[in-house]
């Protein structure tokens, strides 16, 4: 029994800790913007209020050039509010134009299209995971446990009976 | 009791299969969201068949890794090989020992935060030897010139365009990880030249 509970409680710490980082991945996905926003800066293009839901608008950030990012001066995020946005909503890179407000995805008013011309410069590649790794540990070490826990008490309940 | 003695029985199976994805995931596989562009041919070409495939080797880091050939993802970022032991050679640029800068990039480290195949990269002095074997006993010889560090997201003209040599340029991760973007602040960027 003593066992059992074990493997439960081990089972839920895996489960809360899978679930609760797909939740913040969702939450940090869920910017949502006045309509005709794609930041809180400036004026919606279709109703004309002050994106940041106040009276006065945000008009710029220094060392941002589009709401996408983070300021190359003061590290604030570009989008006007805590959270840097990674693309525009209905983008999935910073290429072509948004599949929700037909804008384009790069944040300015002229879109790159899709990236297919390797003559100019990429950027530079992603190489590490590190960030991770803690994660990667703690459900692997919960998981581990799950596993071993359970095929302990099904030998001893199989030897039992 | 049969029934609970299935039910733990299935758990442990899931939490078993899950184990192996995160391990596979930390320690082997590394995804990546290269394109495909089919209007435009590849510039190198470097062998990467099971008869032979090309390497890199720097001595002195006792680094000896097979080469992949990588594109451009879809952020429009240069590509990285799908594991951690390989490295990646930039497919749109020069090969290795032509004119201009061959660049290959690998991982400084796994999902479990232990070193990659670019793990010790940053112990590299100028003046030590890379060698790029293309061919089977054909190697191209560089020499370790400069190394710098840039932002992430720094424009990277500087590093892809050099062209009045034969450089090399191995680039991997560096500094501190920033978890809202899910990568390291800064790119180590190593330079060499061709030695004659």
């Amino acid at each position: 029994m003593t066992i059992k509970k074990i493997i439960s409680f081990l089972f839920v710490f895996a489960f809360i800790l899978t679930t609760s980082s797909i939740i913040t991945k969702k939450v940090q996905a869920a910017v949502v913007f006045p309509n005709g926003c794609s930041s809180a800066i400036g004026y919606s293009i279709t109703t004309g209020v002050a994106c940041n839901g106040t009276s006065n608008a945000t008009l710029s950030i220094p060392g941002c050039t589009t709401p996408i990012g983070y300021s190359i001066t003061t590290g604030v995020a570009c989008s006007g509010v805590s959270e840097a946005i990674p693309y525009l909503a209905g983008c999935t890179s910073t290429y072509g134009f948004s599949t929700m407000t037909s804008a384009p995805c790069n944040g300015t008013n002229v879109a790159t299209t899709i990236y297919n011309n390797p003559t100019t410069t990429p950027g530079l590649p992603t190489t590490g995971t590190s960030g991770v790794s803690l994660i990667n540990i703690l459900l692997l070490l919960s998981l581990g446990l799950i596993t071993v826990g359970g095929i302990a008490y099904a030998t001893r309940q199989a030897k039992l009976v | 009791m049969i029934k609970n003695n299935k039910k733990i029985i299935i758990i442990s199976f899931i939490a078993l299969c899950i184990i192996i994805y995160i391990l596979a995931q930390s320690i082997y596989f590394t995804p990546t969201d290269e394109i495909k562009i089919s209007n435009i041919k590849p510039i190198s070409n470097i062998p990467t068949t099971n008869n032979f495939n090309s390497k890199l080797l720097i001595p002195s880091l006792k680094i000896n890794a097979k080469i992949q050939n990588v594109g451009i993802t879809k952020k429009g970022n240069m590509s990285t090989p799908n594991n951690f032991f390989d490295v990646g050679l930039y497919k749109y640029g020069p090969n290795p020992g032509e004119k201009g800068s061959a660049i290959i990039d690998g991982h400084v480290n796994n999902g479990f935060g232990l070193k990659a195949v670019f793990g010790d990269l940053k112990n590299i002095k100028i003046g030590d030897d890379i060698y790029v074997e293309m061919e089977k006993g054909i190697k191209v010889h560089f020499v370790v010139t400069e190394t710098s560090l840039y932002d992430y997201n720094a424009p990277a003209d500087s590093v892809f365009n050099q062209k009045d040599n034969s450089y090399l340029k191995l680039i991997t991760c560096s500094g501190t990880w920033i978890p809202e973007i899910k990568t390291h602040d800064k790119r180590l960027v190593v330079t060499a030249i061709k030695k004659d």
